[in-house]
């Protein structure tokens, strides 16, 4: 199948939705970090995996790719975390993870 | 009666309906740019999690879905299983772990019931994005037209890996749904399309020992292709196929190539074949960087022998499963010595099933048989003539039980099928083979 490069219309409207989800998730992302620090409550670290995955996901699309690293690897992360408990390192060591991708996609919350 | 020229007139295709499911806007607007690039293609729905998705399908009723596996409200996993159990659609999931430990997730999902497994996209150097979405639109287009079975949820479950416990496990004695085609009804099953002259019959093959939750996780697949058969004419049984075809003296190797629907396949074939099958296994499939060692993992676990990842330096060892590595062609030399090396640049598919038979033509022989199972294209057609040539028994599985019946039938069209059987037929034969001499 003859194959057909993304027009700079599409790309546009893809940073557009990623600003989006950037002003969407990454607060989330960050409230529900703060709690699995302070609680460890696996509501708030299943809140924390879906956020860290979109990002990661969507991240990687737009070229944010050390972002979208720290995002997956926070995922995988607490993924490997057995019935959801989230021993203290772990749960700083995702931390960290998110701090990193805060910083890196701040520039995208002002353009949204 | 007309005497104007006829001039055949152009099929158009409607675009394929393709529905997508993310709850990430940018996936899906990535998704539904890349998609829409083409004609060929029209996203008709979006859902934003594995519920929705559901409805969708069932309303819109689209040629295909793309799908994430991690969603919200219902996952990925459950949404496929309760789509190929109420509306059977072809899916192909793309997936961001394409290795380590979550990768299973996506052989998870191959084993619900989707059709493909691609990784999610990555921006990268020299517009990789666009090199993406033509890699994307391709594997679309061929879901597409794949025929998909109905998948009861309830008998999925059995075959997922995290059920570890087998031997003790109390469903171990549950009897399996759709019973394996009996011994006597593959005797008296017509043979029609084995080419070989008739050569000695053997006695049907009757079962062998088998783990029994193993045992019913086979069936519980074969089931469904059973079902899925219907009244098929062209093919013949594995009892028949013995008695008419050419016996092997001494199976050293068994080759077997796949690519879309082939994990289903082979987990079918593979988990019918016993302990103590003794020829080596090498599986060529066609599947995306990265996926291979979930594969493996997944096969490992449903078969009874033990499955590996192939290794340059390695041997082909007996009664050993042997599944070649994405990104490199693997070949076999004298003494079963693996060699794993880059594809020439204009190969499509690596690694290449045609490379894999072709070398074990020449290393092996009339002491291998060469088995070509669903899939899109023409991959393994040369390499199975080729083993033919060599005198090795060569196995085409049919169209009925075909997720894709294009690299059968390219085989079957070049002559180098000796016998073309229903999937579930495959394995006796094999096992009748590496049994040597009839009794």
């Amino acid at each position: 199948m003859a194959g057909r490069a993304l027009p700079e219309r599409a790309l546009a409207g893809l940073r557009d939705a990623f600003a989006g989800e950037v002003a969407l998730r990454l607060p989330g992302m960050q409230s529900a970090c703060a709690e699995v620090l302070a609680t460890g409550a696996t509501d708030a670290v299943q809140t924390l995996i879906t956020h860290a995955h979109t990002l990661a996901s969507s991240a990687a699309v737009l070229g944010e790719t050390l972002a979208s690293r720290h995002a997956r690897h926070c995922e995988e992360l607490l993924l490997g975390c057995a019935g959801g408990v989230v021993s203290r390192a772990v749960a700083t060591e995702a931390a960290a993870d998110v701090e990193a991708v805060s910083l890196l996609l701040a520039p995208w919350l002002v353009a949204a | 009666m007309s005497t104007s020229p006829e001039v055949p007139a152009k099929v158009e295709r409607a675009p394929a309906a393709v529905l997508l499911v993310d709850d990430s806007q940018v996936q899906r607007r990535f998704l539904r740019g890349a998609l829409e690039a083409s004609a060929d293609f029209c996203v008709v729905g979006e859902a934003r999690n594995g519920r929705e998705a559901v409805a969708m399908v069932e309303r819109l009723r689209p040629a295909a879905v793309l799908m994430d596996l991690d969603l919200p409200i219902m996952n990925g996993i459950e949404a496929i299983e309760r789509i190929m159990a109420t509306r059977p659609t072809p899916i192909v999931v793309y997936s961001a772990f394409v290795d380590g430990e979550n990768s299973t997730n996506a052989i998870e999902a191959l084993a619900a019931g989707a059709v493909d497994v691609v990784a999610k996209p990555e921006w990268g150097e020299g517009g990789r994005l666009d090199a993406y979405a033509d890699d994307l639109r391709r594997r679309v287009k061929v879901a597409s037209r794949v025929r998909v079975i109905t998948h009861p949820r309830a008998r999925l479950k059995r075959t997922a890996p995290e059920l570890a416990p087998r031997p003790a496990d109390p469903d171990a004695a549950a009897p399996a749904p759709a019973a394996p085609v009996a011994a006597a009804e593959r005797a008296e099953a017509p043979a029609v399309s084995t080419r070989a002259p008739a050569a000695p019959a053997a006695e049907p093959d009757n079962g062998h020992p088998k783990r029994p939750l193993r045992a019913a996780a086979a069936a519980l697949i074969r089931g469904d292709f059973v079902r899925g058969t219907g009244k098929d004419a062209g093919v013949t049984t594995a009892a028949a196929a013995a008695a008419n075809g050419h016996r092997p003296a001494n199976v050293q190797v068994v080759a077997i190539g796949a690519s879309t629907g082939g994990p289903q396949a082979l987990a079918t074939l593979l988990s019918a074949l016993p302990a103590d099958f003794a020829p080596a296994v090498l599986v060529v499939q066609h599947m995306a960087e990265g996926f291979v060692p979930g594969l493996v993992a997944w096969l490992d676990h449903l078969c009874e022998l033990p499955v590996v990842l192939g290794q340059s330096g390695r041997r082909l060892a007996p009664g050993t499963v042997t599944v070649a590595p994405s990104g490199l062609n693997l070949l076999v030399h004298d003494y079963l010595r693996v060699v794993c090396e880059p594809a020439p640049e204009r190969q499509f598919h690596v690694p290449g099933i045609d490379a894999s038979f072709t070398s074990i033509a020449s290393a092996v022989g009339a002491e291998a048989i060469g088995v070509v199972l669903t899939g899109m294209g023409r991959d393994g057609a040369t390499g199975l003539k080729a083993m033919r040539e060599r005198g090795a028994v060569t196995i085409g599985q049919d169209e009925a039980t075909s997720a894709v019946y294009g690299m059968p039938a390219a085989a079957w069209t070049m002559g180098a099928v000796e016998h073309q059987l229903p999937l579930p037929e495959i394995a006796p034969l094999l096992i009748d083979f590496a049994r040597g001499e009839p009794s």
